[in-house]
C-alpha cells in the first residue's frame, strides 16, 4: 500500500493567511466607534500572544503556569525601566528584556520541570505575585503610580490602525511559527509527552530538553507581549494592574476556552474572553453597578469549572464534540 | 525590657500555627484524594469573614458567630467537592489544578458580594498578654496555640482509631482496593472536603481577631499553608505542621528587613528552597 | 549482547530483584517467566532503564544502560504490561514517535530537509504497520482499535526504534487464541531480522513454542536458566509455578 505523502506544508499557511485578511480589513470596517474597537483589538492580540505560549504549555506538554502575567509583566517594566531611566536605545532595552526573561524562566525550569506539576504551579504562582508586589512597590518602577511617558513603537506609522496593524503582525507571526512546530515532528513529540510521558521517553523523546524549551518559550513570549503592550498599545502610562493573579488566570480561562491541543483554539479563547470582559464592563455602566469587577470574576471562576466538568480537554473540542454527536455522527475522529 | 527578636520568634510561631492548620487541610485532602486544593485559603477566609459578619450584622453571640463561621466554610468545602471535584474524578492533576483555582475565585468572588469588601473584625478572647521571659504572649495568642494543639491531637486520633478515618486512609493508598473494601470513595472525597474547610474555617476564626479578614485575604493565607505543606513534604502532616511554624517565623524576622516587602520575601524563600530542594526540608 | 550482572532492585525493604545475572546472546529469543510478584516487570524496567539499580549493572553490547535516553540511544525497544500508548494519536503517529529525531530550529522554519525526513518515516512507518498488519488503521486513533491490534502496535513502536534488544512485557495477555497464534509468527519474524528478543509471558505454550532459552525468576531471584526442555523438567520450577498439567 502505498503510503500518503506527508500534508503539504503549504496548507499549515492558509490559517495565518485567513487572519491577515481577517486584520486587514475587520478594522477598517469598524467605523464610529472607531479608536475604541481598535484599541480593545490591540489587548486582544498582546492577548493572543501570551495564550499561544501557554496553549503550548499547558496543552502539549500538560505543565500548569499561574504566574505568567508575572513574565508579561517583567517583560514590560524591564523595557521599559531600561528604556526610560537607563536611557538604553529601544531595541536593546527589548533584546535585554527578552533575554533575562528567558534566562529566568531557564533557571527556574532547570529545577521545576523535573518535579510533579503542583511544584511548578505554587513556584510561578508566588513568581507571578513576587514580581506584581516588586513592581507595585519599588520606586524604579513608579510603584502603584506606574511609568508615564515610554519612548513609543510606530514601525507602521502613528495612530490606532498603524498600532492594531503592527500588534496583529506579530501575532500572525507567532502563530506561524507555532502551527509549524506543532505540525511537524517536534510537535508530535510534544503531544508524545502529553499522552504518557514514559512511554515517549522510552520511544526516545527526550522529554526534559522539549519540556525546558516550551517553558522558556512561553515565558518569552509573554515577556514580548508586555514589550509590546508598554510600547505600541500604551505607551503613555505603564500601571501595575495589568498585571495581577487574576491576569495570570484569565490566561488559563483562554487556553481553557479554546481547547488546550490547539493554538488557533487559544486565539478564540483571546477573544473570546476579551469581549467577556468588555460586554461585562458595559453591562456594568449600564447598570450603574460597582459590583462589575466582582460578578466578573465569579463568572469567569465560575466559567472555568464549567467548562472543564463538561469538557476535559477545553471548551471549543467539547462544542465540536457535541455538534458532531448531534449531527449524529459519533465521536471518531479520522 | 522588651526582646525584639524573641517577640518575632513568638509571633511568628504563633501565626505559624495558623498556616500549620491550613497546611493541614491540604494535606488531609492530598492524601486521600491526591488533589491540590487552591481552594484552601478561601475556606479560612469564609471562617473568618462569616463569623466577622454573624457577630457583627446578626448582633450574634460569640458562641453562635462561631457555629455559623464553621458552618459556613464546611458547606463551601462540600459544595466544591460536589460541584467541581468529584465530576472531574479521572480527571488529570493538571485538570484538577486549575479546577480548584476557579473555585477560589468564585468563592472569594461570592464573599465580596455578599459580605462586602469590608475587614471584619472579632474580639479577642481575652484583653491583655502574659508576660514571659521578656516577651508577651497575649490571650488570643495562647487560645490559638491550645486550639491548634487539639485539632491535631484529634485529627491523628481520628485517622489512627475510627473507621472513618481509617476508610480515609485507605482511600489515599489505593482508590480502587478500598472501593472493592466497600468504602464509599465519593463520600469519603466529600467528608475530607468538609473536613479540611473546617479546619481551614477554624484557623480564620482564630486569627481574625489578630489580623482582621476580608474577602481577599484568603489567597496569601491559602498560599502560606500550601507553601508550609510542600516545605514539610507534601503529604507529610507533621512536615507541613514544622512547615507551617517555620513559615510564620520566616514571615516575622521578614518584618525586620522590610514591613512593606514581608509577603514577598517570604513568598521569595518559598520559590528558593522550591528551587533547591523542592522534596521539602524535612525528607531526605 | 545482553548482560545482566548481579542486579538488585530494593524498595525499602523490599528486596524485588535480588542479585540477578544472565548473558543474552545477540539473536537470541528468550523468556522470563515466573509467578506473579517475582520481580519479572522490575528486572525489564531496569534492563530498559526505567528504574535506576540499587546495585549491579546492566550492559548492552558492552556499553552499561543507565537510564531510558542511554537504553533508547544503544538501542532498546520495549512494550509495557499495560498498553501505553499515545491514545490521542493516530497509529501512524504513535510509530512515527519513534522514528522522529525532532529539532527545534528545524520544526519553527521548517527547513528543507523536515520534508525529505517526513516522507522517509512515513514510508518506513507504513512499511512496518503493513509487517504487522495494521496499515488500514493507520489513520484511526490509537485509543479507539481493538485491544488486540494496541497489543501490535505497540510492538509496531517499539519497532520504529530500530532496537537490537526488544522487550515485550506480556504481550499475550489478554489476547485470543487467534490473536496469540498471529502474535507467535509475529515475534518469529522479529527475531529471524536479527533482533534479540527477551520477552515475559504467563502463556506457557507460546513461552515453550517460542523460546530457546528460559529465565525462571521466583521472590526476585534466577530460580532456573536454561532451554525450555531443561525447565520443564526441573522440579523446582513445577513446584513453584508450572504446575502439574505442564510437567
Amino acid at each position: 500500500m502505498k503510503p500518503p505523502l506527508p500534508p503539504s506544508y503549504l496548507s499549515l499557511y492558509r490559517g495565518p493567511a485567513i487572519l491577515l485578511v481577517l486584520v486587514a480589513v475587520l478594522p477598517l470596517c469598524a467605523r464610529g466607534h472607531f479608536s475604541y474597537l481598535l484599541s480593545l483589538a490591540q489587548l486582544c492580540g498582546i492577548y493572543a500572544i501570551i495564550v499561544t505560549g501557554l496553549t503550548l504549555l499547558l496543552g502539549y506538554t500538560g505543565q500548569v503556569s499561574l504566574g505568567h502575567a508575572g513574565f508579561y509583566g517583567l517583560g514590560a517594566y524591564a523595557a521599559a525601566i531600561l528604556a526610560t531611566v537607563c536611557h538604553l536605545p529601544v531595541w536593546l532595552a527589548i533584546l535585554l528584556a527578552l533575554t533575562a526573561t528567558g534566562v529566568c524562566m531557564f533557571v527556574a525550569g532547570v529545577s521545576l520541570l523535573r518535579l510533579k506539576g503542583h511544584y511548578l504551579a505554587l513556584a510561578t504562582l508566588c513568581t507571578g505575585i513576587i514580581i506584581y508586589e516588586v513592581i507595585t512597590k519599588m520606586e524604579i518602577t513608579g510603584g502603584a503610580a506606574g511609568l508615564y511617558d515610554l519612548p513609543e513603537i510606530a514601525l507602521l506609522g502613528q495612530g490606532p490602525l498603524a498600532k492594531t496593524y503592527l500588534i496583529w503582525a506579530v501575532v500572525i507571526l507567532v502563530l506561524l511559527w507555532a502551527v509549524h512546530l506543532t505540525e511537524s515532528p517536534y510537535g508530535r513529540a510534544l503531544r508524545a509527552i502529553d499522552g504518557d510521558e514514559d512511554a515517549a521517553a522510552a520511544m526516545g523523546v527526550r522529554v526534559f530538553p522539549l519540556k525546558l524549551t516550551i517553558f522558556i518559550v512561553s515565558g518569552v513570549l509573554a515577556a514580548l507581549a508586555g514589550i509590546l503592550y508598554a510600547f505600541v498599545y500604551s505607551p503613555s502610562y505603564l500601571g501595575p494592574e495589568e498585571f495581577s493573579i487574576m491576569h495570570s488566570v484569565s490566561f488559563l480561562i483562554m487556553v481553557v476556552i479554546g481547547g488546550m491541543g490547539s493554538v488557533w483554539g487559544g486565539l478564540a479563547g483571546a477573544v473570546v474572553l476579551t469581549g467577556l470582559h468588555e460586554l461585562l464592563n458595559l453591562l456594568g455602566e449600564r447598570l450603574h453597578s460597582t459590583d462589575m469587577a466582582k460578578y466578573e470574576h465569579l463568572v469567569f471562576g465560575a466559567l472555568l469549572i464549567v467548562i472543564l466538568v463538561f469538557s476535559r480537554d477545553g471548551m471549543m473540542p467539547g462544542l465540536r464534540r457535541s455538534l458532531l454527536r448531534l449531527a449524529g455522527k459519533g465521536m471518531r475522529r479520522a | 525590657m522588651q526582646h525584639v527578636a524573641g517577640q518575632l520568634l513568638v509571633n511568628g510561631l504563633i501565626l505559624g500555627s495558623i498556616y500549620a492548620l491550613i497546611s493541614l487541610g491540604f494535606n488531609v485532602i492530598y492524601r486521600t484524594t491526591g488533589v491540590i486544593n487552591f481552594a484552601q485559603g478561601e475556606f479560612v477566609m469564609l471562617g473568618g469573614v462569616a463569623t466577622g459578619w454573624a457577630y457583627h450584622s446578626l448582633s450574634l453571640s460569640i458562641p453562635w458567630a462561631i457555629l455559623i463561621g464553621m458552618a459556613v466554610a464546611t458547606c463551601a468545602g462540600v459544595l466544591v467537592d460536589l460541584l467541581a471535584i468529584r465530576p472531574l474524578r479521572a480527571a488529570s492533576p493538571v485538570i484538577l489544578v486549575i479546577i480548584t483555582i476557579g473555585a477560589s475565585i468564585v468563592l472569594q468572588a461570592a464573599a465580596a458580594l455578599i459580605w462586602g469588601t469590608q475587614p471584619y473584625n472579632l474580639p479577642v478572647v481575652r484583653e491583655g498578654s502574659l508576660p514571659f521571659a521578656q516577651v508577651n504572649i497575649s490571650y488570643q495568642s495562647l487560645l490559638i496555640v491550645a486550639v491548634v494543639t487539639v485539632c491535631i491531637v484529634l485529627l491523628s486520633l481520628f485517622f489512627r482509631c475510627t473507621t472513618l478515618g481509617m476508610a480515609m486512609k485507605a482511600c489515599a493508598e489505593n482508590r480502587d482496593a478500598a472501593r472493592l473494601c466497600g468504602v464509599h470513595t465519593g463520600r469519603i472525597s466529600t467528608l475530607t472536603f468538609a473536613l479540611s474547610a473546617l479546619l481551614g474555617g477554624i484557623g480564620g476564626i482564630l486569627v481574625t481577631p489578630l489580623l482582621s479578614m476580608s474577602f481577599d485575604n484568603g489567597t496569601m493565607l491559602g498560599l502560606k499553608g500550601f507553601a508550609a505543606a510542600i516545605l514539610g513534604g507534601i503529604g507529610n502532616p507533621v512536615g507541613g505542621v514544622v512547615g507551617g511554624l517555620l513559615m510564620g517565623v520566616l514571615e516575622q524576622y521578614a518584618t525586620w528587613f522590610s514591613s512593606v516587602y514581608k509577603d514577598t520575601l517570604a513568598l521569595a524563600v518559598v520559590v528558593i528552597i522550591l528551587l533547591l530542594r523542592p522534596r521539602g526540608l524535612l525528607t531526605k | 549482547m545482553l548482560t545482566v550482572a548481579h542486579a538488585s532492585k530494593w524498595f525499602g525493604g523490599l528486596h524485588a530483584v535480588e542479585n540477578v545475572s544472565f548473558t543474552i546472546e545477540e539473536g537470541a529469543l528468550a523468556a522470563l517467566i515466573g509467578p506473579n510478584g517475582a520481580g519479572k516487570t522490575t528486572l525489564f524496567n531496569l534492563i530498559a532503564g526505567a528504574l535506576p539499580l540499587t546495585s549491579g549493572c546492566v550492559y548492552l553490547a558492552g556499553r552499561p544502560i543507565r537510564n531510558v535516553q542511554s537504553a533508547c540511544a544503544l538501542g532498546i525497544g520495549r512494550t509495557f504490561q499495560n498498553v501505553r500508548l499515545f491514545r490521542e494519536m493516530s497509529v501512524v503517529d504513535n510509530v512515527l514517535v519513534g522514528l522522529d529525531h525532532p529539532n527545534f530550529w528545524t520544526a519553527s522554519l521548517h527547513l528543507p530537509g523536515l520534508l525529505r525526513a517526513e516522507r522517509a518515516n512515513l514510508k518506513r512507518a507504513y512499511f512496518l504497520l503493513e509487517e504487522i498488519g495494521l496499515e488500514a488503521l493507520a489513520t484511526a486513533r490509537a485509543g479507539d482499535i481493538p485491544f488486540g491490534q494496541q497489543r501490535l502496535l505497540e510492538i509496531a513502536r517499539a519497532l520504529a526504534l530500530s532496537p537490537r534488544l526488544i522487550l515485550l512485557d506480556e504481550p499475550a495477555a489478554g489476547l485470543n487464541r487467534t490473536e496469540t497464534t498471529g502474535l507467535e509468527a509475529l515475534i518469529r519474524r522479529i527475531r529471524n531480522r536479527g533482533i534479540t528478543i527477551l520477552l515475559v509471558e504467563h502463556d506457557m505454550q507460546l513461552v515453550m513454542n517460542l523460546a530457546e532459552r528460559v529465565i525462571v525468576l521466583d521472590n526476585g531471584e534466577i530460580l532456573a536458566d536454561g532451554p525450555p526442555a531443561v525447565i520443564r523438567a526441573d522440579p523446582r520450577v513445577c513446584a513453584a509455578y508450572l504446575g502439574a498439567g505442564v510437567c
